[in-house]
Parts: C-alpha cells; sequence; structure tokens
C-alpha cells in the first residue's frame, strides 16, 4: 500500500536566498542555556497559571497568608460570610438582594487586603497608632459605597485605640469622632450623639494641650461637632416631640457657647427662639431672639441683625403686638439700607406694608406697599404689585366710605362719574379725587 | 509479636495464580499463619507488615478472602454475598486508612507505608482504579515518603493522587466541600514536600492554597484547617521569622483548645459518661495524633525560645493538652499538664479553671 502512494516531491530550498544571521558557536550555547527546555505558556509558571484559574477571593486569600496576615485572611473571610448572611436575611425582596458580593469586586478586595495587611504589620511591630490610622483610612474609601464595612473598621480602629498608652486618650478620641460621623452619615443620630459626647468629654480634659490637623483648638472642634448633630436630631424629632426637640436644641446652643465660634453660638441661639417659637412659647422665643439680635449687633453682622429682627417681629406678629413688630421691621429698614442689601430692604418694606394693613392704617401701608413694589418690579413677579393693589383700594375705600355715608347730592353725583369712568384700572382713586375736587368746585 | 512465617510451596499453588509479597509484589515464600492469604517475600516484610497494619486487619482478611472466592448459586444470595463483600472491603479501607494517618502523625512513617498499601490495594479492588477514592491513601503514601526522605516517591504519589482528584467525577458521590478538603490535604503535602527540598516560596504557597480551601468547606477556625496554619507558621519559623510565625501558631492552640472544650463540656452533660467520657465524641485516634504532635511541637518551639508565647497563650496551650490526655484517658499527664496551666501567672482565660481545676483534683 505504501509503495502505492505518490513519492513526496522533495521541496528544493534556495541556497542564501534567505540571510541568516550568522551567530557563533558560543552564541547559539548562551542562548540556549537562557531559554530553559520546557517554558510553559508564554513564560507563565505553574503559580502563575493557577492564580489565572482561581477565584479573586482565593488569590486574595493566598497572597495574605503566603505574606503571613493570618488575621487579615480570617477577617476577610468573615466579612464575606458576614455580608452573604446579611443578604439572606434581608430575603429577596429586600432591594440589595442582588448587589454584588465582595467576592465578585477584585478592587475592593484588593483595596481590603491592601490595607489590612499594613495594618496587621504594623500592629506586629507594636505601632497601635499607626494601626488606627491605616484602619480609618480604610473605613473612610469604603464610606461612600459600603458603610457597613466603614462601619466595621471604625469600631475596629476604636477598639485598637483603646490600647493605646502614653498619648492621653488623643487617639481613642479621635476614634469616637470617626464613629459618631459615620453613624451621623448612616443616620443613626442617637449613636453619633453617644460618640460625640464622648469625643467631647475626653476634649473637655485636654482642651488646651489638643489641636487638630489645621492647628485649631480641639474644643471647638468637638463642641461644634455635637452642635451640629444635636441640632440634626432636634430637626427630625420636631413633628413627633417638640419638647425633647427644645431639649436638644438647648444643649446644642450649650455646648456651642463653649466654643469659640461666634457666629454659630448665634445660630444655635436663634434655632433656640425658632424651636420655643415652634412650641407657641413666644415670650422664651423673644428673649432668645432678642439675645442674637444682641450677639449680631456686637459682631456687626448686618445679615445677622436684618434675621434677628425678622424673626423679633415674625414673634410679636404671633402674639398679636403689631407696633412693635413694625418696630422691628423698621430696623431691618434701617440696617438693610445702611448694608446696601436690597432684597431685605423691600422684604421688610413689604411686611411693614402688611402690618399696617392689617393695623387699618392704610396710608402707611400704601406708601411701604409702594416702596417694596418700586424696588421689586423686576425680582418678585406680580405678587407686590398686587399687595400694592390691594392696600391702595383699601385706601380708597375709606375715602368712597366717606362719600357715601355723607350722603348729599354732589357727593352722589361725585360717586356717579365715579362709577362713569371707571375703568377698573388703578387710576380709579384719581378719578374719585378728581370728582371730590370737583364737588368742592360746585 | 506476630507468629513466624510459614513457608509456601509455589507448586502447590492452582495453576495460574501466583502469590505475590503483599509489599514488594516480588514471587513470594512465606504466608502468614494465621489467615493464610497473605504472602511475603521474606522475614524483613513480615514483620514490617505486621506491625503496621496486618496486626489489625488479619482477622477481617480470611473470611473477605473466604467470600471472594465462594461462587453462591441463585440470585439472592449472590447479590447478599456481593453486598457483604463491599461491606466488609469499606471496613477495611476505613480502617486501614486511619491507622495510615495515625501512624503518620506519630512519625512513624515507615510503618504507615504497608498500611497506605493495603488501604490502596483494597480501595482499587473496591472503587476501581481510577477516581477520588483512590485519593486519601495515595496522600498518605506521600506523606510517608516525605518522612523515610524519599522525595521522588513522594512526588509520584502526589501527582498520582493529583490526577485522581481531577478526574470527572460521574457518580457524584462527592460533594464539593469534600473535593475542596481533598484538594486542600494534596496543597498541605505539596507543601511539606517544597518544604522538605527548602522552596520555601513554593511551600508556602502550597499552605496558604490548603489553608483557603479548608476554610472555604468548613469555614476558619475549624480543626481541620488548624493544620495549614501549623505549617505555614513552620515555614516562617524556618525562615527565621518568628514574629509572623507566633500568630499562626496562637491561632493552632485556639483552635484545638475550642475543640477540646467543646468536646469537655460534652463529656461533663453526659450523664451516662462512663469515667467522665461520653460516647458522643466523634473522633478517632488520628485526631489524638494529630493533636497532641501539633501541641508537643508548639511546647517545644516555646521552651526552645523560638518565640514568646505570653502567658495566656501558654496557659491555653497547656490547658489543651491536658484535656487532650484527659479524652484519651491519660489522667496522670493529664494531671500535670492541668496544674501547669494553673501555675500560669495570668489573668486571662478564667473561664478555663474550672475545667483546669476538675481536671487537676481527678
Amino acid at each position: 500500500m505504501a509503495a502505492a502512494l505518490p513519492p513526496i516531491q522533495s521541496v528544493s530550498i534556495p541556497h542564501q536566498s534567505v540571510r541568516v544571521p550568522v551567530l557563533s558557536k558560543k552564541d547559539t550555547l548562551q542562548e540556549n542555556k537562557v531559554t530553559p527546555v520546557k517554558q510553559g505558556i508564554a513564560g507563565l509558571t505553574d503559580l502563575d497559571i493557577a492564580r489565572h484559574r482561581q477565584s479573586y477571593l482565593h488569590n486574595t486569600s493566598v497572597a495574605l497568608l503566603e505574606e503571613g496576615y493570618v488575621n487579615s485572611f480570617i477577617e476577610i473571610f468573615s466579612l464575606v460570610e458576614s455580608q452573604k448572611m446579611q443578604r439572606e436575611l434581608a430575603g429577596k425582596d429586600s432591594g440589595h438582594y442582588y448587589d454584588p458580593l465582595l467576592p465578585a469586586e477584585p478592587s475592593k478586595l484588593e483595596t481590603l487586603a491592601k490595607h489590612l495587611g499594613l495594618a496587621e504589620k504594623l500592629q506586629r511591630q507594636g505601632k497601635l497608632a499607626e494601626v488606627c490610622s491605616t484602619l480609618d483610612k480604610l473605613a473612610h474609601e469604603c464610606k461612600q459605597t459600603d458603610s457597613w464595612l466603614s462601619d466595621h473598621f471604625y469600631k475596629k480602629s476604636l477598639s485598637i485605640s483603646e490600647l493605646i498608652e502614653g498619648d492621653e486618650g488623643r487617639k481613642l478620641a479621635e476614634s469616637h469622632k470617626n464613629l459618631g460621623l459615620m453613624h451621623e452619615y448612616q443616620d443613626s443620630l442617637l449613636q453619633a450623639i453617644q460618640d460625640l459626647e464622648a469625643y467631647f468629654k475626653m476634649c473637655q480634659r485636654h482642651g488646651e494641650t489638643w489641636h487638630t490637623d489645621h492647628g485649631e483648638n480641639i474644643m471647638d472642634d468637638a463642641c461644634e461637632q455635637l452642635r451640629r448633630v444635636y441640632t440634626k436630631y432636634a430637626d427630625t424629632l420636631q413633628t413627633a416631640d417638640p419638647v425633647a426637640a427644645i431639649e436638644y436644641v438647648q444643649r446644642a446652643y450649650d455646648v456651642i457657647k463653649l466654643s469659640s465660634y461666634i457666629d454659630k453660638q448665634a445660630e444655635a441661639c436663634y434655632l433656640l427662639g425658632v424651636a420655643y417659637r415652634e412650641a407657641k412659647e413666644y415670650k422664651t422665643a423673644l428673649k432668645q431672639f432678642k439675645s442674637y439680635h444682641e450677639k449680631a449687633k456686637h459682631n456687626r453682622d448686618d445679615d445677622g441683625v436684618i434675621h434677628a429682627c425678622d424673626a423679633v417681629s415674625d414673634t410679636y406678629q404671633l402674639m398679636g403686638e403689631f407696633m412693635r413688630a413694625a418696630e422691628y421691621q423698621k430696623k431691618i429698614l434701617e440696617a438693610s439700607q445702611r448694608a446696601d442689601i436690597n432684597t431685605a430692604y423691600t422684604k421688610a418694606c413689604a411686611s411693614l406694608g402688611g402690618i399696617y394693613n392689617r393695623l387699618g392704617l392704610y396710608e402707611e401701608s400704601v406708601t411701604y406697599f409702594e416702596r417694596s413694589n418700586e424696588d421689586s418690579t423686576a425680582m418678585n413677579g406680580g405678587v407686590s404689585n398686587v399687595q400694592f393693589g390691594v392696600a391702595n383700594a383699601h385706601h380708597q375705600m375709606d375715602n368712597y366710605l366717606d362719600h357715601v355715608l355723607d350722603y348729599s347730592v354732589q357727593t352722589d353725583l361725585g360717586i356717579a362719574s365715579f362709577k362713569d369712568e371707571h375703568d377698573g384700572t388703578i387710576n380709579v382713586s384719581e378719578d374719585c379725587t378728581g370728582s371730590q375736587d370737583g364737588e368742592e368746585d360746585y | 509479636m506476630s507468629l513466624p512465617a510459614i513457608p509456601v510451596n509455589p507448586l502447590s499453588n492452582p495453576k495460574g495464580t501466583k502469590s505475590l509479597c503483599e509489599l514488594c509484589q516480588q514471587t513470594a515464600t512465606l504466608q502468614c499463619p494465621q489467615c493464610r492469604v497473605t504472602f511475603y517475600c521474606g522475614d524483613k516484610h513480615h514483620a514490617l507488615d505486621w506491625e503496621g497494619i496486618h496486626c489489625k486487619i488479619c482477622p477481617l482478611l480470611a473470611p473477605f478472602r473466604a467470600l471472594s472466592l465462594s461462587q453462591p448459586v441463585g440470585r439472592t444470595a449472590q447479590d447478599r454475598a456481593a453486598q457483604e463483600r463491599t461491606d466488609r472491603l469499606r471496613e477495611i479501607v476505613e480502617l486501614t486508612l486511619e491507622e495510615g494517618r495515625t501512624l503518620l502523625f506519630g512519625g512513624k512513617h515507615n510503618l504507615a507505608v504497608p498500611a497506605a498499601l493495603q488501604c490502596l490495594k483494597f480501595s482499587k479492588e473496591l472503587y476501581g482504579t481510577r477516581g477520588l477514592d483512590l485519593v486519601q491513601p495515595f496522600l498518605v503514601l506521600a506523606e510517608a515518603s516525605i518522612g523515610l526522605s524519599r522525595l521522588g516517591h513522594a512526588e509520584e504519589y502526589l501527582s498520582q493522587a493529583k490526577f485522581s482528584l481531577i478526574q470527572p467525577d460521574k457518580a457524584k458521590r462527592t460533594s464539593q466541600s469534600e473535593l475542596d478538603l481533598m484538594k486542600s490535604k494534596l496543597n498541605r503535602i505539596y507543601g511539606l514536600l517544597y518544604l522538605a527540598q527548602n522552596q520555601t516560596h513554593k511551600a508556602r504557597n502550597a499552605f496558604a492554597n490548603d489553608i483557603y480551601l479548608s476554610s472555604i468547606a468548613n469555614g476558619t477556625t475549624h480543626r481541620l484547617v488548624a493544620g495549614g496554619y501549623f505549617y505555614l507558621g513552620n515555614s516562617f519559623l524556618k525562615e527565621g521569622k518568628s514574629l509572623v510565625a507566633l500568630p499562626f501558631h496562637q491561632l493552632v492552640i485556639k483552635i484545638w483548645i475550642d475543640f477540646f472544650v467543646e468536646n469537655i463540656t460534652i463529656c461533663q452533660q453526659d450523664i451516662n459518661a462512663k469515667e467522665g467520657i461520653s460516647e458522643k465524641i466523634e473522633f478517632g485516634p488520628s485526631v489524638q495524633a494529630e493533636s497532641s504532635e501539633t501541641l508537643k511541637a508548639l511546647l517545644q518551639h516555646h521552651s526552645k525560645r523560638a518565640y514568646h508565647f505570653g502567658d495566656g497563650a501558654l496557659k491555653q496551650l497547656l490547658a489543651s493538652l491536658s484535656m487532650l490526655y484527659f479524652l484519651f484517658r491519660d489522667s496522670e499527664s493529664a494531671k500535670k499538664y492541668a496544674e501547669d496551666a494553673l501555675q500560669c501567672d495570668t489573668m486571662e482565660y478564667r473561664d478555663l479553671d474550672q475545667i483546669l481545676n476538675s481536671l487537676a483534683n481527678k
């Protein structure tokens, strides 16, 4: 059979048509030495190939263990497990059921491994303060995407900082602050308050020696953080439990009084006033607003003064004391003219107009509405225009009533002519006045 | 000690059958006087096999071989015979495997070889020549070979085990976690091989894989993972990084002490326990051998000042040794270690004191 096959044609290779670079015998030998006979696929070692086949979690764990970071390995493992368990507990309807798990997110695993490994290394060397900073950094990185991780690491950092000796608890205080801010971020405000209060107490003890990274006194920072959280918490309580809300606003004010932030103190004072006003305790509210006013005056803060006067005037209006309310609105006029703040001026004019309108002093009312209208035609659209119109109409109503009450032929004629020429515009008043003049002429 | 072997006459065999040595597959000249179904090439192999495994399985072998030779009539009788044969085979396989592991942990590598060979032989008879069930005996063989410094043989056995492991599991008898455990064991033995070859980097990688795989199957703090931590710690110790090794070994102690405390609690709660030891405890002599070897090695590291455990960890170590001896009915040693543990000057782990006191006073 083999003989029946056609002979394979020998392919003649033209000699010297392709120039092969000439190598000396020595060179080829060296080259052979460099490249081993069994090189594997594209220069990969067995370990590399295994790495490509295994899962991210597998590779991350192995890398950690190879370097000896056994605690980090266990921690990552337990985090993965707890995430799975949380998800199962929450059930399929929870909305987060189909979010990717940690093992499916290589970049997150990498971040975790990197920081935890570093932290473990530092811990081995006994540098606890740096361990805390590393954990804080990691927690900060997770804050946006996985707040549960962030929470976990801040707590861990807190527990480690408790072991630190020789820094008077500075690191512990910072850990409390971080955890507090984390809770605030997660909207668990009561826990945030607890942590920040702990931070505040520690700062109170060492307020004179500790400083923040920006060189400020740490006490200021502590007061401000606590004030913010108290205020936030009070906001959430406002509808449900106004009394408790007042208590927290009061606490915020008390705490900020210990700091050197004057503007924040004024703000807290104002908020306290607002809280009392919401609770219909007008007298107390008034006291707070007035004290806010004093503070603003003291700080030469025109905006603050305007704000304060506005609040005071508002409260007086609620109490029904309109003359006093008007008095404070006039103070706003002064202040806004001084500081050249148009919007405040216009607003104050409108408010004054409103107050006088309410009091039945239509003439003053028209004056102020007119001022407000002049300024605000561009800004305010039709609102002030309408107000001005209404006030004017009220004012003219007096005239009209006079004519009707003092009945005579002349007044009757006046009214008739007014009605004839009445064209529904604001000029009606002029007509009326015109006819009045006419009556006098008769 | 075994009875003297009796000579065999090859000519008296039926035609076509050849008696071969159990250990080396050479033509046999001796046979076991008790079961009369096991043959040896010489006294040396007879003695080795007897000490390693044959003393345990000799009484099981004769009826089993008789069963293989019998030819029952009728389908039900045949079925019953086949079933009995499989049952007995399985019994022998399990016994030999457990014995092999126990000998390995006890450091008797040369005795473990016959046990593993027997196990391999019967496994092949039971499951066929390829498949996942051969992995375990291959691994025992490999580990024994490493212990005997026959690294070439070890590598061969390991690749056999690896090959068996990648066979498709058609019957699906093996669950994923069992598979992971086998892989982890394979990695562990590879690690030991690399360690013996002084390739520490590869060894660390293998042990790391071992830890990961067994953690996947059972969680990170199961006693099956403890071996991986122990060896990885050892390889760091070998490189002189005692600070890195320390957390690994502390973890090993923690795993074992948790395991023992759990078992002691079971014993204390069981009213039917004889001499304080319950029947409910489910672990065999290989666990005993593993834990005692591991813990003793750790104690040795500590006393050689490779690193310093700290009083808390030392107390845990001594306490776990004490509990170990108690559970395996060596109350003298248990008492000694319990007293040592109580003398540790530490305020940590006060919860152990109650157990330790009861052990020390027994």
